[in-house]
């Protein structure tokens, strides 16, 4: 077709359209699920250096009684803040479909549509995989290695994080073994606690990722959650909203600066973009995508890791 | 044409996964242990007692600020993980560097298998005897699935040696009321539910045990050491 529409044309006329269209696809795209990414706080990267620095201020002050109704005598006190850094690397993965798959998957479940979209999916995947790694540098810790998790472990961390002064909203990303260990712990529960309806929720089986709200914490399950003491136990980890911070690097830029070919793109967000190279000596186009994210632990007194047989 | 004698005919794999090496999905970024002072817990059995808590720290561009050093065509060769080390030492916790001479025979703790693709898997393992490697293991079934073997044994081994070596101090007072507070705590909510389940009786005394055997331990630590290990500050001073 002669006036083929196509979105390296819009890009080319200066067109936005499919640009804001392709963002709105991939929201739908992303793995809302499975995504943690919504319990870390979001930090966009700013400014011209590789790594962002964030300060954080203490806000608890109390005044003290003056000495004297007229004399000034007021000491200085000291802004307590502290800081962390966000420092956003490449994170990449390539799909290398034949031109073989192309023709012998027609009317198949896996399509190319298919390869795009998994590559689409990771997006939360990898911030799910690098909010999990950040849990081993919390210097708090409840439960028992080689010990099955209870709900003793479970009203540990929440006592550990209200001894900090932690706010209401708590959540838990646990290992899929540590989710099975505690609801059969509940099980043995008796008191007060057995009859309440979020603790006969816990009994469900919603499936993956958000288990429910147990005692007022979000419990989500995830099978990212990293092994520790040589492989004997999971480490999970109860946190506030606070206590991660995550930055995914404008992609954009790279776009409209004209470093990638617009033809290549597949598919764009700010976040991430997927990029066709074609090798036609082999008859294969790779689909490779890139983000940028940088995931850091923002302030320690607002998490507790629970470390629990595996 | 000279005659060619060609080497014997190979064994097919047993499984789909190459020899020695692990499935892709397995790959796990390299890390170093850290200990923070809080870090404790009582482990039951004779070579148990209170061993530290280490905590693998992920080495992996991206994650609390470290990065990739790259060549001059590009390409990764590293990473510069100052920032976790730095953030690390604000918290109070004590790096066990693998390269470090100070840890003996434990040293090169982290040891990497090769995954199919490309990717590693650094896994605790040493080789404290020439030759013999011991540490976390994988066994490949029949239909790729790879199944991880810990070295529970193995690392509270390590875990006690680091105690006895002096590279991590012994268990602060403070963290050891703390961990006797969460025990009997946790004494009490199992007596109260054994009032209404009467199958948790045995974890009742199961859990008074557990807290005389700390007690126990807690006795012959601070005996052997003849004072209580613990940095007190000086009595307050009167104006």
């Amino acid at each position: 077709m002669a006036n083929e529409v196509s979105y390296a044309t819009l890009i080319t006329d200066g067109g936005r359209i499919a640009k804001i269209l392709a963002a709105m696809l991939h929201v739908n795209l992303y793995d809302n699920q499975a995504g943690l990414r919504d319990l870390m706080e979001f930090r966009p990267l700013t400014g011209p250096s590789s790594t962002l620095n964030v300060a954080k201020v203490s806000m608890a002050y109390t005044a003290a009684a003056a000495s004297s109704e007229t004399s000034g005598g007021a000491s200085n006190t000291a802004l307590a803040t502290g800081n962390f850094d966000l420092t956003p690397s490449r994170y990449i993965l390539k799909m290398q479909p034949t031109d073989l798959f192309g023709i012998t998957s027609r009317g198949a479940p896996v399509t190319l549509e298919t390869v795009v979209a998994a590559l689409t999916l990771c997006v939360d995947q990898t911030l799910a995989s690098l909010l999990t790694g950040l849990f081993s540098g919390v210097s708090g810790n409840v439960g028992t290695s080689g010990v099955n998790m209870s709900a003793n472990d479970f009203f540990n961390a929440i006592y550990t994080l209200n001894l900090a002064n932690n706010p209401q909203q708590l959540a838990a990303v646990l290992h899929n073994v540590q989710v099975n260990d505690l609801i059969e712990s509940i099980r043995g529960e008796g008191g007060a606690i057995q009859f309440r309806e979020d603790i006969q929720g816990m009994f469900k089986n919603p499936g993956v990722a958000f288990r429910g709200d147990l005692l007022g914490v979000k419990v989500y399950q995830s099978d990212k959650v990293r092994t520790a003491n040589a492989g004997a136990d999971r480490q999970g980890c109860m946190f506030s909203q606070g206590a991660f911070a995550y930055t995914l690097g404008d992609v954009a830029q790279l776009l409209s600066s004209s470093m990638i070919n617009p033809a290549d793109i597949i598919m764009q967000s700010p976040e991430m973009f997927i990029e066709r190279d074609r090798d036609a000596e082999n008859a294969m186009s790779s689909m490779i995508l890139n983000m940028y994210p940088g995931v850091a632990e923002a302030e320690d007194a607002r998490a507790v890791k629970i470390t629990t047989d595996a | 044409m000279p005659t060619v004698t060609i080497a014997a005919p190979r064994a097919p794999s047993p499984s789909s996964v190459e020899e020695g090496m692990l499935p892709p999905g397995e790959a796990r970024p390299r890390w170093f242990y850290s200990h923070f002072p809080t870090g404790w817990e009582f482990v039951e059995g004779a070579d148990g007692g209170f061993l530290p808590i280490l905590d693998e720290q992920i080495s992996t561009a991206g994650v609390n600020g470290v990065r990739a050093v790259l060549d001059r065509n590009g390409r990764p060769i590293g990473v510069d993980d100052a920032p976790l080390r730095t953030g690390l030492a604000r918290k109070g916790a004590i790096i066990l560097e693998p390269t470090d001479h100070r840890l003996g025979p434990w040293k090169n703790y982290v040891r990497a298998y090769p995954c199919v693709g490309g990717g590693k898997a650094w896994v605790f393992a040493v080789e404290r005897t020439p030759g013999k490697v011991e540490g976390v293991t994988y066994t490949i079934l029949g239909n790729g699935a790879a199944v991880a073997h810990d070295a529970a044994a193995l690392f509270r081994e390590f875990r006690r040696w680091l105690v006895d070596n002096g590279i991590i101090p012994q268990i602060p007072q403070p963290v050891y009321v703390q961990l006797m507070e969460v025990e009997r705590t946790a004494l009490e909510r199992t007596i109260n539910a054994a009032t209404s389940n009467p199958h948790l009786a045995a974890g009742v005394k199961a859990r008074q045990e557990r807290i005389k055997r700390m007690e126990k331990a807690w006795a012959a630590l601070t005996e052997s050491l003849s004072v209580t290990p613990s940095a007190r500050l000086t009595m307050p001073v009167s104006e």
